[in-house]
C-alpha cells in the first residue's frame, strides 16, 4: 500500500514564501489563496526543473539576475488590458485629482497628462472619454494626453484605435455611440478628434534621456509597469517619473503596487476614490 | 475590536507582536515600512500604532511626523520601539510625536500592558491612570 | 475639444548632451545652490564614471530626488570603493539618511561582501544589526554561514536576533543546533525564544 505523498509544498514553506513575496513586491497572499499560489509555484517549479521547494525558493532567493522571481511575479500577477481598467482610479482624476489642481489654474491652461505604458491604447482613451464624460470642468482647459510604450508595435495599433467587445465591456453604449464609430469587420474605432489629439511616443523609461524630452506632466498612469521590474530599475523608473513631473504632479500605480515597495520620493495622498502618490511641491 | 497596525520591517518582529496583541484581544494588521503604514493608517480605522525606528523607504521618525501631519490622525495612538536605550532618544520619540517608547527586546507583558492602556482596553489602569 | 496635442517642441530640442567638464568644475557644481545645477553635475558625474565623488554630498545634499539619484547611482555602479565612504553614513544621528543608505549597501552586490563580514565585528551593536540586515538582502551564497557565524559568536541578543530571522528565511537544516544553542546562550529572551522556534519551523 503506498503512503501518502508528503505536501509538495508544506504549510511553513508557503509562509515562507509568503514573507518573502509580500517584502518584495507588497502583495500578501492570505491562506485562502494556497491553491492560487501552489498551482503557479509547482508550475514554475516544473518549468525550471525543481522537485524541491527549497531548493526552488534558494534558486529564486539567491539568483544573480533575479529573472525567476521576475518570471514568478509575472505568473502570479494578472494583466489584461480593456477600457476603464481599474476605474476608481479615473473616478478620482475626475473627482479629486484633477479639480484639486485645476483650483489653481486659470481658464485655458494646459493640463499634461501622461500614459505609460500605453500598451494597445485603451488607457489613454479611457482617460480621455472619461474626462470628456465626467469632468465637470474639461471645457475650461486644455488637456494634454500624451502615450508611451517601449514597444512599437503596440504604439501603432493604439495609433489605429480599434476595439472589439470585450475590450469595451466595461463602457456604456452611450459613450461608444458617441466617440467610436463601427468599423466594417463589427469593431469600434475611436473617433479621429480624439485619435488625433493624444501624442504617441516611444518611450523606455530607464533612458537616462527620458525626462529631458518628456516634462512637466500633472498627473502619471504608470500601471502595471514597475511591479515587473527588479528593485533597482523600479527605483530608477519612479525617479524618471518624479523627474517628469511637475511640482505637486500625481502618480497613479496599478492597484496592486505600492510606491512602498518602490520609491521614498514621493507623498501619500488619499482621497475618497483612492490612494494616490504625489511630487511635494517643494523639493 | 481594537485594531493595532504594527510596523515593523522584520516579520519575525511583526508575528511575535501579533501573537502577543492577539493573545490580549486586539485585531492586528502589519505594514513593513512607515510608507506603507501611512498607506494603511489612511485606509482604515486603526486604534494604536506599533513602529520601529529603522526601516527601508521611510524610517520611523518620518512616519510619526508625516502621521501627525495628516488630518484626522494626530491623535491616533503610537508606541515607538527602538534599539536605542538612551534618555535622549526617549525624548526624541516623544518630540516626533510617538505617545509610548518602548526599548528591544520587547517582552510578551510589558507589550500587553502599553497596548492595553492605550487602546482603553484595561479599565483597572486606567481608573489609575 | 478641450483635447489638444501636446508640443512637439520639446521633443525637437532633443535632449542635447550635457557637456564633459572637468573634475574642479564638476566639485564646484555640485555644491551649487541652484538644484538644477546639482542635478546637471550628478548627471554629468554619472556620465563619466565619477561615482566616488558622488558619495561624499549623501550628507549635504537636501533635494531628495538628487539624492535618490546619488543613491540609486552608487547601487548601479558603486562596488567596495564606492560602499566604503557609506559606512560612516551608518553611524549617523539622522534616522532618514543612515536607512536611505542602509538601503542603498542592501541593493549593492555581493562585492561588497568582504565590508559587511568587517562590519558584523563592529563595536557597535546597532552596526553590527544593519551588517545582518545587509546579509538579508545578499543574493552570495555565503549569506547563511555568515549569518550562522553571528548567532554562535555574537554577544548581543538584538544581533542574534537579527541573525536568526536571517535564517528563518535561508538556513539549512544542519543548522538547527546551533539555533538551539543561542537560544540557551540566552536565556529568559520571549522575542529570541520565538525567533529560534519559527526559524526551525521554516528551516524543515
Amino acid at each position: 500500500m503506498p503512503r501518502a505523498a508528503a505536501p509538495l509544498i508544506s504549510d511553513d514553506d508557503f509562509l515562507k514564501f509568503r514573507e518573502f513575496f509580500y517584502r518584495k513586491t507588497g502583495i500578501r497572499f492570505e491562506k485562502n489563496k494556497r491553491y492560487f499560489v501552489d498551482k503557479r509555484l509547482l508550475e514554475r517549479m516544473a518549468v525550471s526543473g525543481f522537485d524541491i521547494f527549497a531548493d526552488y525558493f534558494n534558486r529564486v532567493r539567491f539568483q544573480a539576475s533575479g529573472s525567476e522571481l521576475q518570471a514568478l511575479v509575472n505568473s502570479m500577477t494578472v494583466n489584461e488590458t480593456y477600457f476603464y481598467r481599474e476605474d476608481y482610479q479615473l473616478k478620482c482624476l475626475a473627482l479629486s485629482i484633477l479639480p484639486e489642481i485645476a483650483a489653481s489654474f486659470s481658464r485655458g491652461d494646459a493640463i499634461k497628462i501622461w500614459s505609460i505604458p500605453c500598451s494597445t491604447g485603451e488607457e489613454p482613451y479611457s482617460i480621455a472619454l472619461f474626462l470628456l464624460e465626467y469632468w465637470k470642468d474639461v471645457d475650461d482647459f486644455d488637456v494634454e494626453i500624451v502615450a508611451s510604450d517601449i514597444d512599437t508595435a503596440v504604439i501603432q495599433k493604439a495609433r489605429l484605435g480599434i476595439y472589439d467587445e470585450r475590450a469595451l465591456q466595461h463602457v456604456s453604449a452611450e459613450t461608444i455611440k458617441k466617440y467610436m464609430t463601427r468599423t466594417n469587420d463589427g469593431r469600434h474605432q475611436v473617433v479621429s478628434a480624439i485619435r488625433d489629439s493624444i501624442k504617441f511616443s516611444q518611450v523606455n523609461i530607464l533612458d537616462p534621456n527620458v525626462s529631458g524630452r518628456h516634462e512637466g506632466f500633472h498627473v502619471v498612469f504608470c500601471r502595471n509597469l514597475l511591479i515587473y521590474f527588479d528593485d533597482l530599475s523600479r527605483r530608477e523608473a519612479a525617479e524618471a517619473i518624479f523627474a517628469s513631473l511637475a511640482p505637486g504632479g500625481f502618480v497613479c500605480l496599478g492597484h496592486s503596487e505600492s510606491m512602498s515597495r518602490i520609491s521614498s520620493l514621493f507623498d501619500v495622498r488619499k482621497f475618497p476614490e483612492a490612494i494616490v502618490y504625489q511630487k511635494p511641491v517643494i523639493a | 475590536m481594537r485594531q493595532v497596525l504594527i510596523i515593523d520591517d522584520s516579520s519575525t518582529a511583526r508575528m511575535y507582536y501579533r501573537d502577543i496583541l492577539e493573545g490580549a484581544g486586539l485585531a492586528v494588521d502589519e505594514a513593513i515600512n512607515g510608507f506603507e503604514g501611512l498607506e494603511k493608517v489612511m485606509n482604515q480605522s486603526v486604534d494604536l500604532i506599533l513602529v520601529d525606528v529603522n526601516m527601508p523607504k521611510m524610517d520611523g521618525y518620518k512616519f510619526l511626523d508625516k502621521l501627525r501631519r495628516s488630518p484626522g490622525l494626530q491623535d491616533v495612538p503610537a508606541i515607538m520601539i527602538s534599539t536605542e536605550a538612551r534618555e535622549a532618544d526617549r525624548w526624541k520619540a516623544y518630540a516626533a510625536g510617538a505617545n509610548c517608547y518602548l526599548v528591544k527586546p520587547v517582552g510578551p507583558a510589558e507589550l500587553e500592558v502599553f497596548a492595553k492602556l492605550m487602546t482603553g482596553s484595561a479599565p483597572r489602569l486606567r481608573a489609575v491612570a | 475639444m478641450p483635447l489638444i496635442q501636446s508640443s512637439n517642441r520639446a521633443a525637437e530640442v532633443a535632449a542635447s548632451p550635457i557637456a564633459e567638464m572637468g573634475a574642479d568644475a564638476l566639485q564646484a557644481d555640485l555644491q551649487s545652490d541652484d538644484a538644477a545645477v546639482r542635478r546637471a553635475a550628478v548627471l554629468c558625474a554619472r556620465r563619466c564614471g565619477a561615482t566616488v565623488l558622488l558619495a561624499g554630498r549623501l550628507e549635504v545634499e537636501n533635494d531628495h530626488g538628487i539624492r535618490e539619484m546619488i543613491l540609486t547611482n552608487l547601487v548601479r555602479n558603486g562596488g567596495l570603493a564606492a560602499a566604503r565612504p557609506l559606512v560612516n553614513l551608518l553611524r549617523s544621528d539622522d534616522a532618514d539618511l543612515r536607512n536611505a543608505v542602509l538601503e542603498t549597501l542592501q541593493g549593492m552586490s555581493d562585492a561588497i561582501t568582504p565590508l559587511i563580514e568587517e562590519l558584523l565585528a563592529d563595536p557597535d551593536s546597532d552596526v553590527r544589526i544593519f551588517a545582518v540586515n545587509i546579509l538579508q538582502s545578499l543574493k552570495n551564497p555565503a549569506v547563511p554561514d555568515l549569518a550562522l557565524k553571528v548567532i554562535s559568536t555574537d554577544p548581543h541578543v538584538n544581533v542574534c536576533a537579527a541573525a536568526v530571522d536571517v535564517l528563518a528565511e535561508v538556513g539549512r537544516p544542519e543548522m538547527a543546533g546551533a539555533l538551539r544553542n543561542v537560544a540557551a546562550r540566552f536565556p529568559d529572551q520571549p522575542f529570541l525564544a520565538f525567533a529560534v522556534r519559527t526559524a526551525l519551523k521554516r528551516m524543515g
